[in-house]
């Protein structure tokens, strides 16, 4: 008996948001990473200061900002099948809040010259109008700064919101020039109070917004440290050039930042030189003495 | 404000004075854009120091 062939953008099932993608993505279809906010290495809540730039503060690979006046954002406790939440806190004064996230050139190059579908669970308790912007980057992975952003306009719409967590969806038609890196945008205006969450946003190739997909908790992680992690170090008090490595492949050189350091003060690490420089540390300056530290490495887009 | 650090096997980094966070000469790190963005600005970062192994 020979098998037939079935042809869908999405296929659905018996278990609520479980059904397939579309495209040739039916796994690993979401192209944004920490879409479910599970993961905050660096902090769980933090301010955003006013008109500064892109902060990433709080759940990985998303970063916020803002104008008028600082706002708070935080990982948040979700329901249902939203365990966590990205929330901003408003305050007086408050112009503009914006979050986004920058996906590379390697992870969705094959979403050119195709339709891709967006999705989130917004709610916000003061404002009713969320604005969504997809761009692609000018040059491959370069999206510019806050002030002096290199990136071109793909679309942009609208979400009308209410407080009660809801998903959105739109569809993008991403054009055959987007081979450079997707970045996402979401903005609100005068959040002067209240607050602003969202929780299981995902781009996926197709024209439908198909269920969330979950990953299991390392897997998740290591793809958020590729842009961002925490290691620990032994300082020296007399050797130079100790070595360590980053626990996952860096996406660039990072810059490096120390958190703590256990006793004594001094000790700094670099980046190893090229051609490993993707992949790990050295000591350049002596502690004052021998001592435990724990560092960051940072290659966010 | 940054300075910068001549480095033990050889070539140099910028540190980023207001955090002492090592910034590394790769294009692709978006602090290293940063800093050029404030050297093109006309700004200039502090010499490095001696290295002695």
């Amino acid at each position: 008996m020979a098998y037939g062939q079935v042809l869908a953008d999405v296929i659905g099932t018996s278990v609520a948001n479980s059904n397939l993608g579309a495209g040739n993505a039916t796994l690993m279809k979401n192209r944004l990473i920490n879409g479910d906010m599970y993961i905050a290495q660096r902090a769980t809540s933090a301010t955003i200061t006013a008109a500064a730039a892109l902060n990433y503060a709080t759940v990985d690979r998303f970063y916020g900002y803002c104008t008028g006046a600082n706002v708070t954002m935080a990982q948040v406790a979700g329901s249902g099948n939203n365990r966590n939440l990205l929330q901003f806190t408003g305050a007086a004064s408050v112009t503009a809040i914006g979050v986004g996230q920058r996906i590379e050139a390697v992870n969705s190059y094959d979403m050119a010259g195709s339709t891709a579908t967006l999705s989130a669970y917004i709610a916000n308790s003061l404002l009713t109008s969320v604005t969504w912007t997809a761009y692609y980057a000018n040059t491959t992975d370069t999206f510019g700064s806050l002030a002096s952003p290199t990136r071109t306009q793909i679309a942009t719409g609208t979400f009308t919101v209410t407080s009660t967590l809801t998903q959105y969806n739109a569809q993008i038609t991403i054009p055959a020039a987007a081979t450079t890196g997707i970045e996402i945008v979401f903005t609100v205006g005068a959040q002067t109070s209240g607050t602003w969450q969202l929780g299981l946003v995902q781009l996926e190739t197709g024209s439908f917004a198909t269920g969330y997909e979950y990953n299991n908790y390392q897997t998740q992680l290591a793809n958020c440290q590729r842009y961002f992690e925490i290691f620990g170090f032994i300082l020296d008090a007399t050797n130079l050039l100790r070595s360590g490595y980053y626990k996952i492949t860096k996406r660039a050189a990072p810059t490096l930042t120390s958190i703590t350091i256990n006793a004594g003060t001094g000790g700094v690490l670099t980046n190893l030189a090229t051609p490993n420089d993707v992949c790990g540390v050295y000591q350049t300056t002596v502690n004052s003495v021998q001592s435990n530290s724990s560092w960051s490495a940072s290659s966010e887009l | 404000m940054y300075k910068l650090q001549n480095l033990p096997l050889g070539g140099q980094d910028v540190i980023r004075l207001s955090d002492n966070a090592s910034i590394p000469f790769d294009p692709a790190n978006t602090d290293y854009q940063t800093y050029l963005e404030w050297v093109d600005a006309g700004n200039q970062p502090l010499p490095a120091d001696e290295v002695t192994v």
